[in-house]
Parts: structure tokens; sequence; C-alpha cells
């Protein structure tokens, strides 16, 4: 692998970048050591393949099994993080605990819904519905300010 | 906690129910002009056992979907049960078919109040948050 280091120009900001056709464990261990995955990045798992997933792009984290996968629009990626590691790594952006076993993107909620006993139901932007527990509503209402 | 909040809100509920159900009764059925205190003190222990069996059976977290319906009907039964022991322990009415039956018109009228208290206020919640989402989106 070939290292190239390059000062920055003046007033530009550090920068470090990776050409890679694929991310190969050695890459994905360089990402992480060096932040990537505060800088709002994840990793997520199809088969043997990695890819770096875009937050944005993911509507819901959702744990079977103690397993934890991310579902986009219509790809589902796991991922290895815990759901509370999710949580704690996503709490500043759109992302807040909608149940036990879900953490969900605020932009990606097309609107609620109220069930039984204090639980709502959030439709998604891609049709799908999930959840929202009742002692994570006020999560919710902190989130968007109410 | 969630439980005992759960627990201090269906409580809240069941007694202003079963309260406004008792002030009812006692004006236009039980032909008396006052009351033993006595009946604020079984509506209030009415309410902490409902409520009680109440947070019970509907936990904060963990509720599958599906069971909801399957479980308010439980619910419903649970507390018609309730009502008629503690209310005939009580005295509040008589073994005779109308009078059994004005009690299970009670429970019922009581069983609706709460739940279309807690309907409308959970609606309120997530309309404030739609029109948030509404907000987001447009900007």
């Amino acid at each position: 692998m070939k290292i190239t280091i390059q000062a920055p120009r003046e007033g530009e900001e550090e920068e470090i970048i990776i050409r890679a056709g694929s991310i190969s464990p050695h890459t994905f261990a360089l990402i992480e050591a060096l932040g990537g995955k505060s800088s709002g990045r994840l990793v997520g798992y199809v088969g043997e393949c990695m890819e770096i997933l875009q937050t944005e792009l993911i509507f819901y984290f959702e744990a079977v099994d103690n397993r934890v996968f991310a579902y986009c629009d219509s790809e589902v990626y796991e991922v290895k993080q815990k759901l509370y590691e999710i949580e704690e790594l996503l709490c500043n952006d759109n992302f807040f605990r909608a149940s036990k076993s879900t953490v969900l993107n605020i932009s990606k909620i097309k609107r609620i819904a109220p069930l039984f006993n204090g639980r709502f139901e959030a439709l998604l932007k891609n049709g799908e519905k999930t959840v929202i527990s009742r002692q994570y509503v006020s999560v919710l209402k902190q989130k968007l300010g109410i | 906690m969630n439980f005992l909040k759960s627990f201090i809100r269906n409580t809240a509920y069941i007694t202003t129910g079963s309260l406004l159900v008792s002030a009812v009764m006692v004006t236009f059925f039980s032909g008396l002009d006052s009351i033993k205190s006595v009946i604020l003190w079984q509506n209030l222990l009415l309410g902490l056992i409902c409520g009680f069996v109440s947070a019970l059976l509907f936990p904060e977290n963990n509720m599958p979907k599906l069971e909801s319906p399957l479980r308010h009907a439980v619910h419903f039964l649970l507390m018609t049960a309730i009502v008629m022991l503690c209310g005939y322990l009580f005295g509040w009415y008589y073994l005779s078919l109308p009078s059994v039956l004005l009690m299970l018109g009670s429970v019922a009228v009581v069983y609706a109040f709460v739940y279309f208290s807690t309907a409308m206020q959970y609606r309120d919640i997530a309309n404030k948050i739609n029109k948030e989402l509404e907000e987001r989106d447009d900007d």
C-alpha cells in the first residue's frame, strides 16, 4: 500500500483520504483507529462485503437475536456495534431510541399515530411501520424541541 | 420508575372516572340526600387496585403490537370483575338484575371515560410531533 503525506495549503483543514476499491479488514481497522466511527459513519456488512454507511440514509437500527441490523431504503446491513453503542454514537444526530430493540432516524419518520396505552406507531418514508414505546416518546419530543 | 408512573397515571384516571359515576349514581339513583365519607375511600381504594392491575397488564415496553386488542379485552374483563367484586363488598349494589345491570353500565362508562381521556391525550401528543416533523421536512 502506498502512503502519501501532503502538507495542506494554508487555511485548509487536515484531511485523510483513503483510496481503496473495497474496504479490507485492515483498512477498516485503520478507519476505526483514526476515529472513523465518530465521524458519524458506521460499517455495514452484507455477507463478506463491507460498506461504510451514510447514517443519513439509514431508516432505523434493529436488534434481532443479539445481532444489530441497519435498515436503509431497500438494503439491510449488519453492524457490529451494540444498539446502545449506536444510540450513544448517533445521539447528536437525528437518531433516538424508539424501543428496547430499535433506534430510529427522526428524519425518516413521515408521521406518527397513537396506539394503545401510550405507544405510538411511526410510519416511515419508505412505507414501513415501527413502534415507539411510551417511555421513549419523551425522548422524541425532547429531540424535536417540544 | 416507569411502572410507578404508569400506576399513578392509571389510578388518577380511574379514580376520577369512578368518582364521577359515584356522584351521578348517588344523585340520581340512590335517593339519598347525603353519603358517608367512606365512599370516597372506597373509590380511592378501587382506583388503586385497578391502577395497579392496569400498570401490570400494560408495561411500558416489550408489549407485542398484535397482542394489544386481546390485552384490552382481558383488561376490560379484569376491571369489570374487580369493580363488581369491590362494589359488592362495599355494598354499592344488590344482587338483583336491575342493580347489577346498572353497576355493569357504570363500569362501561368509567372504562370509556378513561379510554377516551387517554386517547385524546395521546392524539394531542401525536399532532404536536407530526406538526414538528412537517416543519422539519419543509425546512
